[in-house]
C-alpha cells in the first residue's frame, strides 16, 4: 500500500478508535472531578465521589448485590453448561440437536424477550420477587456463553490423551480429573467469566425481576441516568469497570486468557 | 548488455534482523536463474523487493535499465506465481487468465484471443469456465502460470512455485516450466530451497544462506567448485573434512593432515602450511575396493575403512563407511548388476584421484 | 439442563400464547385466544411507525457501523505491527462495559451541555448546541457505538479468511490498491459482510437501553414500546404481540446469518 494510503487509513482508525473508547473514558475522567456537577476536564481532580460513596447506600447495596449475583451466577451457569457442553461435543444421542438448540437459542433471542418472558411465566404462579428470580434469569441467558467457551475447547481436544490415561491405569473419572479438567480450564475460566460479566452487565433481563429492595448495579444506574447525570454515577460506573479490570487481569494471570477474549460476541 | 534485472547494493532489515544483507545479482535476458537456499536465507525477501511487496532499506532494482524501486508492484509490468498459486476463488479460470489484461484495458477480442493462447501454452484448454477449487494441484499450477504469462512481463518471477505438487508431477512440471520458459525466453527467477529443482532446471544458481548470496554459478559450477562448506554440503551430497595444509604439491595440489588422515586434494589456494582448510569429497567419486585377506593397508593405498552399511538404491549402492575418529563417510557404488564390492563389516579400501579431492577455505 | 427447559422454552411458550390473549393486567380477562394484538398493533399508524423507526434505523446503523467498521477490521486482520493485540483490546473493551456505562458515557458527551456541544461552542464552530439527545442523531451515535464491536469482530474472521497473496497476486498484475480492493478483496468478504450485517442489524433492533435514555419519550422503538406495555400501561397481551413481532425480526434475521455464514466461500467450506 502507498504511503499516503497507510496515512490516510491510519487516520481513519485512529478516530474509530478514539469513538470506541471515548465513552467509557470520559465516565472515568469525569468521576475524579471535585465539581457538583459533571464537568470535563475536571478542573481539579479529587477522590470525592468515591469517599462520599457512603452517601448513596443504595448504590453500594446495588454494587454487593450484582457482585453476589454475578458470582452465583457464574457458578451455577458453569455448573450446568460444562456437562451440556460435554454431552454436546462427546456423544452422539437422541435429542441432541434438540438439547444444542435448547441450549443455544438464548443467543439467538433478545435479551428483553426473554426477560418479558419470564417475567408473565413467575407472575403465573405468583412466586415473590426474590434472589432466586434474578439468578434464575440471569442463569439462563449466560448458559449458552458456557457451553460455547467449553465446547469450543473440548472440540480442540485431543482424545488420545484420555485413552492414554486409561491405558495407564486411570480410571474414567481419574483421567478426567487429572488429565481432561487442567487441559480444559481455560475453557471453563473463560466461560465463567463471560458469564460473571454478563450478569454483573445485564440490563434487559434484570429491569423486568427487580423489587425496591433488589436493584442490581446496572438497573440502579439505569434509573439514576433516567433522572439525572450526576458525577456519583460516573464514579460508581468506573468501580464497576475496575472489577471487571481486575477480573480479566487476574484470570489473565492463571491462564493466558487473552485469546479467548477477542472471539466473544453477542 | 543490459541485464533484465539487476540489483545493486540492496539490503532490508526488519528491526534487529537482518533478513537481506547488501546484495546485488544481474539476470541475463531469457535466462533462467535461481535463489536456492534454506528457509530464512533472505531469497523470498529478495523475491519480493523485486516484485515491489517489500521496499528494500537502501540500493537499486533495476528491470532493464530501468529503476523500479519506489514503484509499487501494479507498476513494474512483472509476472508472479505464488507459491499457494493465488488464484482469486471467484473468478474462472478464464477470468483469473485475463485479469492482468483487463487491468491494463486491453480490448474484448484482444484479451479472449490471448488468453486461449496462454491457456494452451500451459495445456489447459476447455478449462476456461471452472472455478479454482474444481481443478487439481497441477492444474491450478498451470492456470498461474498462464495467468503470469499471459501480460507479456518484463521478468517471470516464481515463489517456491512446486512446493505443493507431490513428487511426480512436481518432476513434469519441471520439464514443462522449464520447456515453456526457453519458448517465451522470457528472463526468470525462480525462488526454491529444494537444490534438485535447481540442478535440474537452472541456467544459473545463486546459492543464499544468512541472508547473503554465497555463491553464484552453472550448477555444474556450483557442484565442481563449491565456494565453501556450505555451498559444499547444501549442493548435492560430500564428505566433508576440516583439516590443516601440510605442504604445497604441484601447482594447485595440495597435502591435508586433517585430524590424522593425510588427504591429497586440489584447490585454488593459495595456502601456507597450517593454514585451515575444508577438503570436499563426492561420494561417487571415491573408489571401494575390498584388499585380498591379509594384505595391508599402507597411506599410499588410500584410506582403510570398515563397512558399516550397505543400502541399495536402484542404479547405485551407498555404503557407509567408518574411518575411525567418528568418521563415517559415503561412498556410491554403480550398481551394474555384479554382487557388492564388499559386505557389511569387511574392511575396505578407499580411494580417489587428486583432482576429485577439493580443498576449498574453511568457512 | 431440565432446569434451562423450564425456565426457558415454557416462559417462551407462554409468551407466544399470551400475545393471542387480550390480558391487561388487572382487570379480568376474557377467555379464549384472539389476533385483536396483532390487529391493533398492525391497524395503528402510531405501532406502525415505531416498527419503520426501528427497522429504518437498525439499516442505517447497520449500514454505518459496517461501513466506519471495514478499515479498522482490515487494519486488524492485515496489520503485523506490535500493537495488535492491544488495539484488539481496544475493540472488545466496549463489550466488557455495561452498555448503561457506555450510554451514560454518550449522554455525559452529547448533552446539550455536554463535552461535544461544549468543545464546538468554545472552537465558534457553532452558535447553539446541536441537540443530540432524544433525537435520531444521538441515538443513532449512541447504536453505532453499541454495534461497532461486534461489526468489527465478526469482519476481522472474514477478512483473515481471505490469503494475503490474493492481493498481492492482483497489485502483480497490474491492479493498484483501490482496484484491487474493489475487484478482490471486496468481493470476496461480500459473502461474511453480508452475514456480520445481519448479526448486526439483529442487535441493533433489539437494542433497549441506547434508545430508552437516549431517544426518551418522543423517539419510540419497539423494544422500548415493549418495556411501556410491561411496566406501563400494564397490556401485558399487546406487549407479547410486540416482543414476538421483534422475535421474529430480530432472530430470524440471526439465523439468517448463521446459514450464510455456513455457505460464504473462503469462510467455512474451501472445496
Amino acid at each position: 500500500m502507498s504511503v499516503q494510503g497507510r496515512l490516510v487509513l491510519g487516520t481513519v482508525n485512529a478516530l474509530i478508535y478514539v469513538f470506541l473508547l471515548a465513552p467509557i473514558l470520559v465516565v472515568v475522567i469525569v468521576s475524579f472531578g471535585d465539581a457538583a456537577f459533571l464537568q470535563f476536564p475536571p478542573r481539579r481532580l479529587s477522590l470525592r465521589w468515591y469517599t462520599n460513596l457512603g452517601e448513596y447506600p443504595d448504590f453500594v447495596a446495588s454494587f454487593w448485590l450484582s457482585l453476589l449475583l454475578a458470582a452465583a451466577t457464574a457458578a451455577t451457569a458453569t455448573a450446568i453448561g460444562t456437562p451440556a457442553a460435554f454431552a454436546l461435543a462427546r456423544h452422539r444421542f437422541r435429542g441432541r440437536a434438540l438439547l444444542s438448540a435448547l441450549v443455544m437459542s438464548p443467543l439467538v433471542l433478545p435479551g428483553l424477550v426473554t426477560g418479558i418472558a419470564l417475567l408473565q411465566f413467575f407472575s403465573l404462579f405468583r412466586t415473590e420477587p426474590s434472589f432466586g428470580r434474578l439468578l434464575i434469569g440471569h442463569v439462563v441467558v449466560t448458559v449458552p456463553y458456557v457451553v460455547r467457551s467449553v465446547g469450543a475447547v473440548l472440540v480442540g481436544f485431543d482424545r488420545s490423551l484420555e485413552e492414554a490415561a486409561r491405558g495407564l491405569g486411570a480410571n474414567a473419572w481419574t483421567a478426567t480429573r487429572l488429565i481432561t479438567l487442567p487441559l480444559i480450564k481455560p475453557g471453563l475460566l473463560a466461560g465463567a467469566i463471560f458469564a460473571f460479566i454478563l450478569s454483573f452487565d445485564n440490563v434487559v433481563v434484570s429491569i423486568f425481576l427487580t423489587t425496591p429492595r433488589l436493584v442490581p448495579l446496572p438497573i440502579q444506574i439505569y434509573n439514576y441516568v433516567e433522572s439525572s447525570a450526576r458525577p456519583i454515577i460516573a464514579s460508581i460506573s468506573t468501580l464497576q469497570i475496575a472489577v471487571i479490570v481486575l477480573l480479566l487481569a487476574a484470570a489473565e494471570r492463571v491462564v493466558g486468557f487473552s485469546r479467548y477474549v477477542g472471539g466473544g460476541e453477542r | 548488455m543490459t541485464p533484465a534485472l539487476e540489483l545493486r547494493g540492496v539490503r532490508k532489515r526488519y528491526g534487529t534482523v537482518i533478513a537481506l544483507h547488501e546484495t546485488s545479482l544481474a539476470v541475463a535476458e531469457g535466462r533462467l536463474v535461481f535463489l536456492l537456499g534454506p528457509s530464512g536465507c533472505g531469497k523470498t525477501t529478495t523475491l519480493r523487493i523485486v516484485a515491489g511487496f517489500v521496499e528494500p532499506d537502501a540500493g537499486e532494482v533495476r528491470i532493464r535499465g530501468t529503476r523500479v524501486d519506489g514503484l509499487p508492484p501494479e507498476r513494474r509490468g512483472l509476472g508472479m506465481v505464488f507459491q499457494h498459486y493465488a488464484l482469486f476463488p471467484h473468478l474462472t479460470v478464464a477470468e483469473n487468465v485475463a485479469f492482468g489484461l483487463r487491468m491494463r484495458r486491453v480490448s474484448g477480442a484482444a484479451v479472449r484471443a490471448r488468453v486461449a493462447r496462454a491457456l494452451e501454452l500451459v495445456q489447459l484448454q476447455g478449462f476456461e469456465a471452472r472455478y479454482p477449487r474444481a481443478l487439481s494441484g497441477g492444474q491450478q499450477q498451470r492456470v498461474a502460470l498462464a495467468r503470469a504469462i499471459v501480460i507479456e512481463p518484463s521478468l517471470l518471477l516464481l515463489d517456491e512455485p512446486l512446493s505443493n505438487l507431490d513428487l511426480k508431477l512436481r518432476t513434469e512440471m519441471r520439464s514443462e516450466i522449464r520447456a515453456l520458459q526457453r519458448t517465451l525466453g522470457v528472463p526468470t527467477v525462480f525462488v526454491t530451497h529444494d537444490q534438485e529443482e535447481a540442478l535440474t532446471m537452472a541456467d544459473e544458481v545463486a546459492v543464499m544462506a544468512a541472508g547473503r548470496i554465497v555463491q553464484t554459478g552453472t550448477p555444474s559450477a556450483l557442484y565442481e567448485q563449491p565456494a565453501n562448506r556450505f555451498v559444499a554440503q547444501f549442493i548435492g551430497e560430500a564428505n566433508v573434512e576440516t583439516g590443516r595444509v601440510t605442504a604445497a604439491g604441484a601447482p594447485g595440489a595440495w597435502q591435508v593432515d586433517a585430524g590424522g588422515l593425510a588427504i591429497l586434494g586440489t584447490g585454488a589456494g593459495p595456502w601456507k602450511p597450517g593454514d585451515p582448510v575444508a577438503v570436499v569429497i563426492r561420494p561417487e567419486r571415491i573408489r571401494l575396493t575390498a584388499p585380498a585377506p591379509g594384505a595391508g593397508v599402507g597411506p599410499a593405498d588410500g584410506v582403510a575403512g570398515t563397512v558399516e552399511e550397505c543400502i541399495f538404491r536402484g542404479q547405485l549402492r551407498r555404503y557407509r563407511v567408518r574411518l575411525g575418529q567418528g568418521r563415517v563417510w559415503s561412498v556410491d557404488e554403480a550398481a551394474t548388476g555384479g554382487s557388492p564390492a564388499a559386505a557389511v563389516g569387511a574392511t575396505v579400501r578407499l580411494t580417489w584421484r587428486a583432482e576429485d579431492c577439493l580443498v576449498i577455505p574453511d568457512a | 439442563m431440565l432446569l434451562l427447559g423450564v425456565y426457558f422454552l415454557l416462559p417462551l411458550a407462554l409468551l407466544l400464547a399470551q400475545s393471542f390473549r387480550p390480558l391487561v393486567i388487572g382487570q379480568p380477562a376474557p377467555p379464549g385466544l384472539t389476533l385483536a394484538n396483532y390487529v391493533r398493533f398492525l391497524g395503528d399508524p402510531f405501532y406502525l411507525g415505531t416498527l419503520r423507526a426501528t427497522l429504518g434505523l437498525g439499516i442505517f446503523v447497520t449500514v454505518l457501523a459496517m461501513t466506519v467498521g471495514y478499515p479498522v477490521a482490515y487494519g486488524l486482520a492485515r496489520g503485523r505491527h506490535r500493537g495488535k493485540a492491544l488495539l484488539r483490546l481496544c475493540v472488545v473493551a466496549p463489550l466488557l462495559v455495561s452498555v448503561v456505562i457506555r450510554t451514560y458515557g454518550w449522554i455525559v458527551l452529547l448533552a446539550n451541555n455536554g463535552v461535544v456541544n461544549q468543545t464546538l461552542l468554545a472552537l465558534g464552530l457553532i452558535g447553539e448546541p446541536v441537540r443530540f439527545m432524544f433525537t435520531y442523531t444521538g441515538v443513532t451515535i449512541g447504536l453505532v457505538h453499541f454495534a461497532l464491536p461486534v461489526a468489527i469482530l465478526s469482519l476481522v474472521g472474514v477478512i483473515e479468511a481471505v490469503d494475503p497473496a490474493l492481493e498481492e497476486a492482483a497489485r502483480s498484475l497490474g491492479a493498484g490498491p483501490g482496484r484491487t480492493f474493489l475487484r478482490i478483496t471486496l468481493p470476496l468478504t461480500l459473502p461474511g459482510l453480508a452475514a456480520g450485517s445481519m448479526l448486526v442489524f439483529a442487535l441493533t433492533v433489539a437494542a433497549f437501553v441506547t434508545p430508552a435514555l437516549m431517544g426518551g419519550p418522543s423517539l419510540i422503538v419497539l423494544s422500548t414500546l415493549i418495556y411501556q406495555q410491561m411496566t406501563v400501561t400494564l397490556e401485558w397481551g399487546f406487549g407479547a404481540a410486540v416482543a414476538t413481532i421483534l422475535l421474529v425480526v430480530a432472530t430470524g434475521l440471526f439465523l439468517l446469518y448463521q446459514r450464510l455464514l455456513s455457505l460464504a466461500p473462503g469462510v467455512e467450506q474451501p472445496g
